[in-house]
């Protein structure tokens, strides 16, 4: 085999596209690689042609700019070009590009190698999306952290101060003293024994090992029954044209959901207008539950995103306490009990969370 | 010596523990409950008051925004930030608006004590230096 012939050989059995050009950008010798990556079935069809022959504007130009850079500088220009494979597929290319020079070294032309990069681009923007969402979670979990080490020292604290002094200073108080501190103790521990109840819960739920205990219940009166818990914090209407109507619900776990949404309604909002609306929708046989209030609201690109655990809506202000686990656990109950989550803005600009749930007729 | 301090705080528990932590040091306490009171009670009897314990989170004016009027309307008490925050940036932050120290909750008597001479020393050192 002569040493052309050997050439020939390798050069068709590089998997990548080689090619030479002279200073006008005319093919003057090529690879069948590159040939085959315009769609051409041989080298010969490609010599003669330029890239404005071979593809559309915007890519040739794209490729003359980098060719002209080459023969400007007598640099070898090493750069990504995108590309269009013959079956229209968007591609990838990283070329190298380097200058021929004649005997006496002016620039005649530019010879290039182009490996298609494609898989390897999309490899590195899946790992890229990933390293993005793993970042969002640990920065969700130091926020989390951050606002659950507020909340747990808060009552530790008062609970840990409050008995110290008391046991070492009993005498020193007065019944009715002492008495307001139990009464404090006993506040601060339930904040606590709440807390503790909604990790435990978020736990359960992550292990699949949450327990519901269903029954007939009326849910106008379980609503009726849980506003009336904030009847001293806040201004609740109660609309609705239904005096009961039945679903198969765990009562504890649907009463935790509103005091949730209505928590929430009055931390985030205007605490005197908040507004609860109970409707029937025939059709589905589902019972729609809206808390409405007006304030900051939810952004709507974060509508989905407040479901997730430790996710805390980027417009609530980092003074606010909370460790951004109450609508996780809301969604995961009502989930449980074969209903959906929804959140919208009305015309007078009031932010809903709304949920239903089945009722029986 | 008794001195006349001004506890900041939202959360009701933590007012009463400040009040009875304070008094029984020895000490007169004022008690405010948001941002907005504590700026009232400064604003209007800054010459009354020796010493300033602030929670830095608290809802509309928080501890933050209490610490920048103090420094842009030049009110030099000495202020102790309690926190049950855990972020040092948070804590630079408020030492960078003119805090002098910090205690995180849950913090003892003896810490409380501990704040208070060296708001005392600080302010001692000031009129020294003047």
């Amino acid at each position: 085999m002569s040493y052309n012939s050997y050439i020939k050989t390798i050069l068709s059995n590089l998997p990548n596209s080689i090619y030479w050009k002279d200073s006008n950008g005319v093919y003057l010798g090529a690879n069948i690689h590159a040939a085959h990556m315009v769609g051409l079935t041989s080298v010969s069809d490609l010599i003669g042609k330029t890239d404005y022959d071979l593809t559309s504007k915007d890519k040739a130009d794209q490729f003359r700019k980098n060719d002209f850079i080459v023969l400007s500088t007598g640099k070898e220009l090493c750069i990504e070009e995108s590309s269009v494979s013959k079956d229209s597929v968007e591609l990838v290319q990283l070329s190298t590009k380097k200058p021929i020079k004649d005997k006496v070294g002016n620039i005649i032309g530019i010879m290039g190698v182009t490996v298609d990069i494609t898989d390897l681009k999309i490899k590195e923007k899946m790992l890229w999306d990933q390293t993005k969402s793993l970042e969002e979670a640990l920065s969700a979990k130091k926020r989390f952290f951050n606002s659950l080490s507020h909340e747990i020292r808060t009552p530790i604290h008062i609970i840990n101060s409050i008995a110290e002094e008391l046991y070492t200073n009993f005498d020193h108080f007065s019944k009715e003293e002492s008495k307001s501190f139990l009464g404090t103790l006993l506040q601060n521990s339930s904040k606590l024994k709440e807390l503790v109840q909604n990790l435990l819960e978020i736990a359960k739920n992550n292990q699949g090992k949450s327990y519901y205990c269903f029954e007939k219940r009326n849910i106008v009166s379980i609503i009726r029954e849980t506003i009336s818990e904030f009847a001293t914090i806040a201004t609740i209407s109660f609309n609705t044209k239904h005096e009961k109507i039945t679903c198969n619900i765990d009562t504890l776990k649907i009463g935790q959901v509103i005091r949730n949404l209505l928590d929430n309604a009055i931390k985030y909002g205007d605490s005197k207008s908040i507004v609860l609306e109970l409707s029937k929708s025939n059709p589905k046989q589902n019972v729609t539950i809206q808390v409405k209030n007006k304030g900051a609201g939810i952004l709507e690109k974060e509508h989905k995103k407040v479901f997730e655990p430790f996710f805390r809506g980027s417009n609530v202000p980092t003074n606010l306490q909370g460790c951004g686990l109450g609508l996780s656990i809301c969604k995961e109950i009502i989930t449980a009990h074969k209903g959906k989550f929804s959140i919208n803005k009305d015309s007078l600009d009031m932010t809903s969370v709304n949920f239903t749930i089945p009722y029986i007729e | 010596m008794t001195k006349k301090i001004l506890f900041v705080d939202d959360d009701q528990g933590i007012l009463i523990v400040g009040n009875m932590l304070l008094k029984s040091l020895g000490h007169e306490v004022s008690l405010a409950r948001s941002g907005e009171e504590a700026i009232d009670i400064i604003r209007n009897s800054k010459s009354e008051i020796d010493c300033i314990f602030l929670d830095l989170m608290m809802p509309g004016i928080g501890g933050y925004d209490v610490l920048t009027f103090m420094r842009d309307s030049h009110i030099m008490i000495p202020v102790v930030v309690q926190t049950g925050l855990i972020n040092d940036g948070d804590l630079n932050t408020a030492k960078e608006l003119g805090a002098i120290d910090y205690i995180c909750k849950p913090y003892s008597k003896e810490d409380v004590r501990g704040a208070i001479t060296k708001m005392v020393e600080f302010t001692a050192s000031r009129l020294l230096e003047k």
